[in-house]
């Protein structure tokens, strides 16, 4: 199997998905891109179970970005069984949320999140972040 | 005339043995206060007998008057000569009421002997106790009759408890006439009494000799009673008090009293199950707001991601006004996400703990001002803080985000053409407050908006002054969230000066 070092994005929205895949790119991060659209799908997809058994279809990732407001299993949910699973101990998790409040940041970190981002309202904000964001991925050598 | 206002009821004769002391008898009899006639040896009519007290005749004469007393014949000293004395009660006198066996054990057996004076006081004496005693009889009738009529139940029974007084209002509620129960035990006659408080304290009574009051239920009529029991040296009497209307009226005010407290117990539980009630639907209107504001953000993103990749994308083919629409739709997007923000952040004070700790407020004001500098720079603002800002006791994000608004409002609403002019300093008028003022020389508020200012959503200056009218409702509640108060004095005009009152 070839390393992909393949993205997943968990987002429910999918304009904000379209929109941030957008920036991504606009961004130069290369890497391939996986969207699950809620908490119940982002755990069958890390544990190739259900529709994502195939992992040369479905690769596991090597970072996933993740909402924490979600229909079914929310973001925290996924979190806290991610870091339950050993096999994904090496999965870097990034918090993409639109919430600003404390208690959700502190939360998600103590949770074993790597990163909290806050989602900005503008595009022209986005790409501000992503720029930023790239030099961590290659810091984390994801690029 | 002073013997005939002192003449008693009942008239006492004496007769005398001899005339040698009889004289002087008289004096002492008549001395005494009472009416005392010698009838002289000549005198065989006996006339007017019934008008005194004390007849004195001499004993020589006794023969003579024996027809006029023949009603005493029958007296055993009257016809016995070794006797001085002899007395006798004319036909006129009640003899009920005279114990004459006394008299004639006492008086009427004396020997010749004896000195006369002594006679004549031991005349005396007994006409006093008989005169006491005919007055204690006529209290004692006056009495009986008095406790005969009162409207309560009295009765007095001696030392076995057989009765010896039975009022009519006794033998109304009784049953029983007086004259079938006197004499008789009053626990034979009204075995329902037996065992009963009123049983058990007339016990106690015979025994300690106290008087005893108490509320009673009486088990013959079942009404209430206030039962007082005396004892006397005969025995013990007891009244008692018809107290039912009373009892009743009692009951009656304590049933109302319980069923108010009733009605408040409900009412209480009423108002803690409401306010709970509201409690919970504040806390859910508080989470809806806040997720309201945090799902509206989502379109948001994507009305103005779209906008822009739109201009982006498709640069070639828009010309300078489909790019201002483009940018126009981003300005519009970016201020609801402000509004949305501030609402949030309203939701936050309204909602999270408050800590309270002592507060530099010059420190607190320096953060307030750098999250302004580039206003402050860009307007030219002068501020001048006074030196002596001293302390405050506040939570410090709360004070700051105050401070901020104020600070924000003053650098926004500068008369057009003027930089800012910003003063701060604090106030101490009142042990228990402290006030900190922040004045401008802005363009100042209306009067007649001084309430509206701090309503959500209310702007004043429409579109000529950006804000999402959060700004001050944000400030006031942020102040009540610390116990203080907010509030301001303007002329238009001229600016306008908050006042931040905090309790030390």
């Amino acid at each position: 199997m070839v390393f992909q070092r393949t993205i997943l994005i968990a987002e429910d929205e999918d304009d904000e998905a379209f929109l941030f895949q957008r920036a991504l790119k606009k961004a130069s991060i290369p890497n391939p891109v996986q969207r699950v659209k809620n908490g119940d799908e982002a755990i069958e997809y890390l544990s190739g179970t259900g529709s994502y058994g195939d992992r040369n279809l479905f690769p596991l990732p090597i970072l996933l970005l993740l909402d924490l407001n979600m229909p079914k299993k929310s973001g925290f949910e996924v979190l806290e069984w991610i870091r339950q699973q050993p096999f994904l101990k090496t999965l870097a998790v990034d918090i993409f949320s639109g919430s600003g409040r404390s208690e959700d940041i502190d939360r998600a970190l103590r949770l074993g999140a790597n990163l909290y981002l806050k989602k900005p309202i503008t595009l022209h904000e986005l790409d501000g972040l992503l720029q930023g964001y790239r030099q961590i991925m290659v810091c984390r050598g994801f690029i | 005339m002073e013997n005939q206002r002192r003449k008693p009821q009942t008239q006492i004769g004496l007769l005398l043995s001899d005339l040698e002391g009889a004289r002087e008898i008289c004096h002492w009899v008549k001395e005494a206060g009472y009416a005392a006639r010698e009838i002289p040896d000549a005198d065989s009519e006996g006339s007017n007998l019934g008008d005194c007290d004390l007849l004195i005749v001499s004993f020589r004469r006794w023969e003579a008057l024996r027809g006029l007393l023949k009603s005493n014949e029958s007296k055993k000293g009257s016809t016995e000569p070794s006797l001085s004395v002899i007395v006798c009660c004319p036909p006129q006198a009640d003899l009920s009421h005279v114990s004459l066996e006394e008299l004639d054990q006492s008086i009427a057996f004396l020997p010749s002997s004896l000195d006369h004076r002594l006679l004549v006081f031991q005349i005396k004496g007994l006409l006093e106790r008989r005169r006491a005693e005919q007055d204690l009889r006529y209290r004692l009738r006056e009495r009986e009759d008095m406790l005969g009529s009162i409207s309560e139940v009295f009765f007095s029974v001696d030392k076995e408890f057989r009765y010896t007084f039975f009022n009519e209002k006794a033998e109304k509620v009784g049953g029983k006439p007086a004259r079938e129960l006197l004499g008789k035990n009053i626990w034979d006659e009204f075995p329902l009494l037996k065992n009963t408080d009123f049983y058990r304290r007339m016990h106690q009574a015979a025994v300690d000799r106290q008087i005893y009051v108490s509320e009673y239920l009486g088990p013959i009529t079942g009404g209430w009673f206030e039962m007082r029991i005396y004892p006397s040296a005969g025995g013990l009497s007891a009244l008692f008090v018809d107290i039912s209307a009373r009892k009743k009226a009692e009951e009656c005010l304590l049933k109302t009293q319980e069923q108010l407290k009733e009605a408040y117990n409900h009412l209480e539980q009423a108002v803690e199950e409401r306010t709970a009630q509201l409690h919970s639907a504040n806390a859910r209107l508080e989470e809806l707001l806040y997720s309201i504001a945090h799902d509206l953000r989502s379109p948001l993103r994507g009305m103005q991601g779209f906008a822009q990749a739109f201009v982006e994308d498709f640069s070639a083919a828009l010309d300078d006004r489909a790019k201002e629409y483009a940018r126009r739709m981003t300005a519009a997007v970016v201020f609801m996400d402000r509004m949305l923000s501030d609402l949030i952040e309203l939701g936050r004070v309204t909602k999270t703990d408050v800590h309270l700790e002592t507060v530099d407020l010059a420190e607190t004001w320096k953060s307030a001002m750098a999250q302004h500098e580039e206003k402050i720079r860009s307007t030219r603002a002068s501020i001048k803080v006074s030196p002596d800002l001293g302390h405050a006791t506040a939570n410090q994000t709360l004070l700051v985000q105050i401070l901020s608004n104020l600070l924000g409002n003053a650098l926004k609403f500068a008369r057009s053409g003027c930089p800012p002019d910003v003063k701060i300093w604090t106030e101490k008028r009142d042990t228990r407050f402290l006030e900190i003022y922040i004045e401008d020389k802005g363009i100042g508020i209306d009067g007649r908006y001084h309430e509206k200012v701090f309503r959500v959503f209310e702007r004043l200056h429409g579109a000529d002054y950006e804000g999402t009218g959060i700004g001050l409702a944000l400030a006031k509640k942020a102040a009540e969230r610390m116990n203080g108060q907010l509030d301001f004095t303007s002329n238009p005009g001229e600016g306008t000066t908050f006042c931040l009152k905090l309790p030390t």
